[in-house]
């Protein structure tokens, strides 16, 4: 496939205000990222993590802090300057082109010989096993195709950075975990630096190496997977991630023992972040397990199938506007009857614990 | 024609004293209203049966001073106005179908026409009632047709505020800048006077045909001196633009008819009336219009309607016109004692001032002249053509339009022809029928099916087959006096031939097919350009005012486009426009739009252009708004510039949009009529007529060759189904 340039990537105090627009989008963006990475952006819609995009992609220009690509300054660089390839949610290829032309287009605008740009295609082609549907048009193809047709034209000119605007997000959940394999695998090939915005935590999980959770035009949190899963820095992350993700709930402690609501928890803990405080405190699903010994009291709410395992909803006493997911074994659910309560049990290790601020309080129990 | 008369009677009194007669006026206008009732009907009618039938075209004071002869006189008569334009060929047809009127007014001049058709009976002629000329202008071989009612022709209207001295003869100005005596020259009716003055009349005395003579050739060339040397007369002003600038006290002479009093009177303080001047010591000679009442010979109660006529044009009536609408009444008792009373003295005047009248001539050969001579007039006045040439061309046209009809063609191998078709076409469509029967398998019974295509068919059959197939059949034949002559493709080899024009003449149609191709191309290309360069702008991301802006480039297109029509007309206006007025500001020289080819042909173009951007920056928008922003995004990423961008990227998918409105805009801009009609008219001499405008003057323009147009409208319809069906046969390519 020929050589490749990855490029290590560094933001500094990146912000962008649309033109016009009071409120910025991206404020104080910190961020750095070794050349032939995987980073994710993730974040709920509206949080800034495509417009960061269309900041490294060139199609806007930053209002404050800079972009370096290999520890140079392109804020003001034209896409075309910076040697990116991105890959769009609509795929945008051209209608009127064929698969053949589409994958030719960047290497027609750079001006190469009909030759080259013949036998480029045909490697990518034959790479993306696209290779029989060259004289197709887009209309003619199927989601999963127009899918592998947009990234061989991202790929077919070796660029120093691949851009994804959430790509896998138009096709079928199979196909989309397809792909997404595929893609995975493209990048451990190619080692291009990449950078992949998506909304699906699976997708980041699986494909990053290190996620960036975007919130309002600020960065949560830049780790690795398992930092954001196991070591959410704040009850945002913690909120974020996880199916179905941690319920953060009201609680306080005081003298070994952690309240909830109405039910208490010995909670024995080397505790040197301030004590008595009002915690918020994130209850994974294999957080809590049914214990008729338990120190919780929870109201059934709702039960879900999803196969080998159930998800047991639950509303604890004192603390009835959450809900509490449990993961039970489908042997169990079975004996479980909605609307009537159970004891709970809380597994110490797996309690996340945040200040009221939202911060994550660094506690080892005992 | 008995000038001297008119003179005798005029010459006394009316013209020196029109302030005292004003006075006397208004002292006693009790009384004058008493004295019109003093003069008599001539005759009483009983009021029995149904009434005759009275056709005229006379408008507002006129029409309402008839409604009061009619009462005065107790006329069993039912008065029914109708335009002016077209009214004597109303008049005709109606005739020939036996509806037409037991009477009707109208002027003298297209006598001829009805007298040779054997639609006129004849009248009693009173001795001594009328001004000679005028009941002279109604003989026909002995016998008198019709009675004077009112006479009209072009006056010398003069502000004396602005008056230093008399003017005498047009010839004797020394040379000026402005121009003296101002008027349109857009017509043979307003350049007559002039060529009379040099002795010419378009018939001899035997009653032939002898335009164009060596006088009009001298005539004409005095004119065009007048014009474009010694700068007395204006070049190219219509006859609106004269009379504001008179109006607004720019002028102290306008050559004007009676019809404009009324505008005049109210605005103009010292208005006096007077002859037409002199040119190297010849008075000028206008045309001497009357209309008189004629008597249809097919009217059952011809008697009545004789005597309703005489009534019609007798003293009381005269009297009852004079003095509601100021009419100009060729009656003798009746003008002295208007002159006597200081009745309408301006009135007065300008029948007095139509002491050099030439009356109209009657003969139908006229029709032929008028647009040929206006041509020749407009090319000698304002493109400098030598007098001869340009009488010379309107010779041969006028000779080409009174050539006897093409020689009747053999209908029977037409009847076979069409014959053989018709069975052919039945053959083809019962055996469809057939095939489609043994293939579909749910059958419709055949009822339900005509009762789906019936209403639809029947509107288009109606609308669009029965109008063409019309058009089809007229331009086999040709339209004599009286009937309709097949004459097979003799249309289309005239028209083919150039009418014996050659190719190269304005009206050839070889000349205009090329004129209407660089029309329609030019514009199509200009259309498509700035409409599709807008709407790019327009789209723009972030656009500001993008709403109003485009609101206001759709506004041309939402006007009605012939008020869009005049206004660039009246932007082109040598004199009086915008585009001059900023080319003087420029500092350069300003340009006689209508003067040459190219400059009419730009002016048209301006307009069309404007007229036309709209409809394809619409559609161009709505195929730009339907291509996904991303794509475009995309190109710049792969480092697509703007031209790129432009070029692989958006007009591959705004063209399939694009193509079906350049095939309707080519359509619509090869008959572009109102364009053409309303702004240069075809000026200069048919030089920048398309092939529609061309065809509508054909038939419409006095010329009445409807065959003759008819074959014209088939040409061009071939031509344009011809250019649908190559471009969607491109398209359908394109599309496969």
């Amino acid at each position: 496939m020929g050589a490749v340039k990855p490029v290590s990537l560094a933001l500094e105090g990146l912000g962008f205000t649309f033109p016009g627009a009071d409120e910025p989008v991206l404020r104080d963006i910190h961020l750095k990222m070794d050349a032939g990475g995987f980073l994710v952006l993730v974040g709920e819609s509206g949080c800034g993590k495509s417009t960061l995009l269309r900041l490294l992609a060139g199609l806007e220009k930053p209002t404050n802090g800079s972009i370096l690509f290999d520890g140079v300054e392109v804020n003001e660089l034209e896409p075309r300057e910076r040697d990116v390839a991105m890959v769009f949610q609509s795929y945008a290829l051209y209608p009127h082109m064929t698969v053949a032309e589409n994958l030719g287009f960047p290497l027609r605008v750079a001006k190469q010989s009909p030759e080259s740009v013949r036998s480029r295609v045909g490697e990518v082609a034959e790479a993306l096993g696209l290779s029989a549907l060259l004289q197709r048009k887009p209309g003619e193809l199927s989601g999963g195709q127009r899918q592998r047709v947009a990234m061989g034209r991202a790929m077919v000119r070796q660029p120093r950075l691949f851009l994804f605007d959430e790509p896998l997000s138009n096709l079928d959940a199979n196909l989309r975990a397809q792909m997404r394999a595929e893609l995975g695998q493209r990048h451990r090939e190619l080692g291009i630096t990449t950078v992949y915005v998506t909304h699906d935590q699976v997708e980041a999980m699986t494909l990053a190496d290190s996620i960036a959770l975007l919130r309002n035009g600020r960065l949560e949190q830049v780790g690795s997977p398992e930092d954001c899963f196991m070591r959410p820095e704040t009850d945002y992350v913690a909120s974020f991630f996880g199916q179905p993700p941690a319920a953060v709930v009201p609680g306080a402690w005081s003298d070994g023992i952690l309240q909830l609501g109405q039910g208490q928890v010995p909670f024995k803990a080397d505790w040197s972040q301030g004590q008595d405080s009002q915690l918020k405190v994130g209850l994974r699903p294999d957080a809590l397990v049914l214990d008729t010994e338990g120190s919780l009291e929870g109201h059934l709410d709702e039960v879900e199938y999803t196969g080998a395992e159930c998800r047991a909803y639950f509303r604890l006493r004192g603390l009835e506007d959450h809900r509490v997911c449990v993961s039970i074994d489908s042997n169990e659910a079975a004996k479980l009857n909605v609307g009537t309560t159970a004891r709970l049990g809380v597994l110490n290790d797996r309690i996340l614990l945040f200040g009221a601020d939202g911060k994550a309080l660094r506690v080892t129990p005992e | 024609m008995n000038a001297p008369l008119l003179l005798l009677w005029f010459a006394t009194g009316v013209l020196n004293s029109p302030l005292a007669a004003a006075e006397l006026l208004a002292q006693s206008g009790q009384e004058i209203t008493k004295k019109s009732e003093a003069f008599d009907c001539g005759q009483s009618f009983k009021a029995e049966g149904e009434p005759l039938v009275l056709w005229h075209a006379w408008r507002d004071q006129e029409a309402e001073a008839l409604a009061k002869v009619v009462a005065a006189c107790g006329l069993p008569l039912k008065v029914t106005s109708s335009p002016f334009e077209g009214f004597p060929e109303k008049v005709s047809t109606a005739l020939a179908h036996g509806r037409g009127p037991d009477l009707f007014i109208f002027a003298q001049d297209r006598m001829g026409q009805w007298l040779k058709a054997g639609d006129l009976a004849t009248q009693q002629a009173v001795p001594g009632r009328f001004l000679p000329v005028a009941q002279e202008a109604f003989l026909h071989e002995g016998q008198s047709y019709g009675l004077p009612l009112a006479s009209k022709s072009l006056v010398l209207f003069v502000n004396r505020a602005l008056e230093e001295q008399p003017l005498e003869d047009l010839a004797m100005v020394p040379p000026r800048d402005q121009p003296l005596l101002w008027t349109t020259l857009d017509s043979y009716y307003h350049a007559f006077p002039f060529l009379a003055a040099a002795g010419a009349a378009p018939f001899d005395e035997a009653g032939q045909l002898q335009f164009p003579s060596e006088s009009d050739r001298q005539g004409l060339e005095m004119l065009g001196r007048l014009v474009n040397e010694l700068k007395v007369l204006p070049r190219s002003l219509n006859a609106d633009q004269a009379k504001a600038a008179f109006i607004e006290g720019r002028a102290t002479y306008l050559m004007d008819g009676p019809w404009s009093l009324d505008g005049l009177r109210a605005r103009v303080q010292e208005l006096e009336i007077r002859p037409l001047p002199k040119v190297n010591g010849r008075p000028l000679r206008p045309f001497l219009g009357v209309d008189g009442v004629f008597v249809s010979a097919h009217s059952t109660r011809l008697e009545l309607a004789r005597s309703v006529a005489s009534a019609l044009a007798s003293d009381r009536s005269a009297a009852l016109r004079l003095e509601r609408a100021g009419q100009l009444v060729p009656n003798l008792k009746v003008g002295a004692w208007a002159k006597a009373q200081g009745l309408r003295p301006l009135a007065s005047q300008a029948m007095a001032a139509q002491v050099n009248g030439y009356p109209t001539p009657t003969q139908a050969e006229m029709l032929a002249i008028w647009g040929p001579a206006k041509d020749a007039v407009t090319a000698v006045v304002r493109q400098g053509t030598p007098a001869e040439d340009a009488l010379s061309l309107a010779k041969r046209r006028i000779q080409k339009m009174l050539d006897p009809l093409p020689p009747p063609a053999d209908l029977a191998p037409w009847f076979v022809v069409a014959g053989l078709l018709g069975v052919m076409g039945l053959i083809v469509v019962v055996r469809r029928y057939r095939a489609d029967r043994l293939t579909r398998r749910s059958r419709t019974p055949l009822p339900t099916l005509l009762g789906f295509a019936l209403p639809g068919g029947l509107v288009l059959i109606l609308l669009v087959g029965a109008p063409i197939l019309t058009g089809l059949g007229m331009s086999l034949f040709a339209r004599g006096e009286e009937s309709w002559r097949f004459v097979g493709f003799a249309n289309y080899l005239s028209i083919l031939a150039s009418d014996g024009l050659g190719p190269t003449h304005p009206l050839s149609f070889w000349f205009t097919l090329v004129v209407t191709v660089l029309w329609t191309l030019i514009n199509v290309a200009l259309h498509f350009g700035i409409g599709l360069g807008l709407a790019l702008l327009l789209f723009r991301p972030g656009l500001k005012f993008r709403t109003p802006l485009r609101l206001l480039l759709i506004l041309p297109w939402a006007i009605p486009n012939y008020i869009t029509a005049l206004a660039w007309k009246g932007l082109f206006d040598e004199q009086f426009g915008a585009v001059n007025a900023m080319l003087l500001t420029l500092g350069l020289d300003p340009v006689g739009w209508w003067d040459t080819g190219v400059a009419a042909f730009t002016a048209n173009l301006c307009t069309n252009v404007w007229l036309g951007f709209p409809f394809m920056m619409v559609t161009a928008l709505g195929a730009l708004s339907a291509i996904d922003g991303d794509q475009l995004e995309a190109a710049r990423m792969d480092g697509a510039g703007s031209w790129f961008r432009l070029r692989h990227v958006i007009l591959p998918q705004v063209m399939p949009a694009m193509v079906p409105a350049l095939l309707l805009g080519t359509i619509w801009t090869f008959n572009a009529f109102n364009v053409i009609y309303l702004v240069s008219g075809g000026a200069p001499a048919h030089a920048t007529d398309i092939l529609v405008s061309e065809a509508y003057r054909f038939a419409f323009e006095g010329q009445q060759r409807y065959g003759y147009a008819a074959a014209y409208s088939v040409l061009i319809f071939g031509i344009l189904v011809l250019f649908a069906w190559a471009s969607t046969g491109v398209k359908g390519r394109r599309e496969s």
